[in-house]
């Protein structure tokens, strides 16, 4: 059974409401979506008034209004990536 | 069945047919409803029809393995079905209803026919292909240079350009389909637009509050196409303006 999810954008303390939300079949996969759509903005969009995607967060809550998950856009390039010598 | 009146007809390259050409094309014009996203055109499949919209918005957008945006946009200042006045019977993009409305549409091989034997009709005919190109060389620029809050501000102008009234029933997805990128990022853009005061943006609704703000945000991506539309035609985009 779909379920909806709000992808709301936690931005430097300021929470910005997803106000139509997506339907996604099952949690489990709430997480890689997330992550897919980070990736897209942060490498793919060209935004003027945000200063960086990297100060974003997804708050994301269900239809009851509940946080399911919270992921920081840092997680789009993981922490070991460049040059661990 | 009443005979269509030329002088009734608000779709712009019809009106202004001379009319000895709307004569020719005349008895061939059917009128259709626009169905919200119903598809006038899809991608490699045989056109049909031209189409000349009379009330709301068709979009041609292009589908890649990456997505789908959109690459020009029709209102009653146009037609859509563009490579049929090119010789060519189907094109790679689609056709979708943008805005619910209604249109005139003529039978592919009619139209040709007809163009074939009036050189007139076939010139104003290809003066709206010009002016497309254009419309989507702009929209070819802004996509390669400007943040989505300016694109954002241009397409309200584009489809404000195209509807009656300020109020549009647009969703934050749709948008989102229509400038190639993901949701969250048009919804920060319609905040930043309705914190200017540009606009006011309701559940499935987006207002145009103050249009010279959306312009002085689109900045250069917008205006270039709509002057060179109403230099060819001499009457400008946005009817009654």
């Amino acid at each position: 059974m779909d379920v909806r999810y709000f992808m709301n954008i936690r931005y430097r303390g300021r929470l910005i409401s997803d106000p139509e939300g997506d339907e996604l079949s099952n949690e489990a996969a709430l997480h890689g979506y997330a992550l897919a759509i980070a990736r897209d903005l942060v490498f793919g969009t060209r935004m003027d008034t945000i200063r960086s995607w990297f100060d974003c967060s997804f708050e994301i809550t269900d239809e009851g209004g509940r946080t399911v998950l919270v992921m920081p856009f840092d997680e789009v390039v993981p922490e070991d990536e460049f040059g661990s010598a | 069945m009443a005979q269509l009146q030329q002088s009734l007809v608000r779709n712009r390259l019809l009106g202004s047919l001379s009319p000895d050409d709307f004569a020719r094309v005349q008895l061939h014009l059917e009128t259709v409803t626009f169905e919200l996203r119903q598809h006038l055109f899809r991608a490699d499949q045989k056109i049909s029809h031209v189409t000349f919209p009379e009330r709301g918005i068709a979009s041609i957008v292009a589908d890649t393995a990456e997505g789908r945006f959109e690459v020009g946009m029709v209102g009653s200042e146009g037609l859509v079905g563009t490579a049929l006045l090119l010789g060519i019977d189907r094109t790679p993009h689609t056709c979708m209803v943008q805005a619910p409305g209604e249109a005139l549409r003529i039978g592919a091989g009619e139209l040709q026919a007809a163009m074939e034997r009036s050189p007139t009709l076939r010139s104003l005919l290809l003066r709206f292909v010009h002016t497309f190109i254009v419309q989507v060389s702009q929209t070819a620029y802004a996509n390669a240079g400007y943040s989505i809050e300016e694109r954002l501000a241009r397409w309200l102008l584009m489809t404000h350009d195209r509807l009656e009234h300020d109020d549009m029933p647009i969703t934050h997805e749709f948008m989102s389909i229509m400038l190639g990128s993901r949701r969250p990022g048009v919804t920060l853009a319609v905040q930043m637009l309705e914190g200017v005061g540009a606009i006011r943006a309701t559940r499935g609704h987006i207002t145009v509050r103050d249009r010279q703000k959306l312009e002085q945000l689109a900045g250069q991506s917008y205006g270039f196409a709509e002057k060179e539309y109403s230099n060819v035609f001499q009457f400008p985009i946005k009817r009654g303006s």
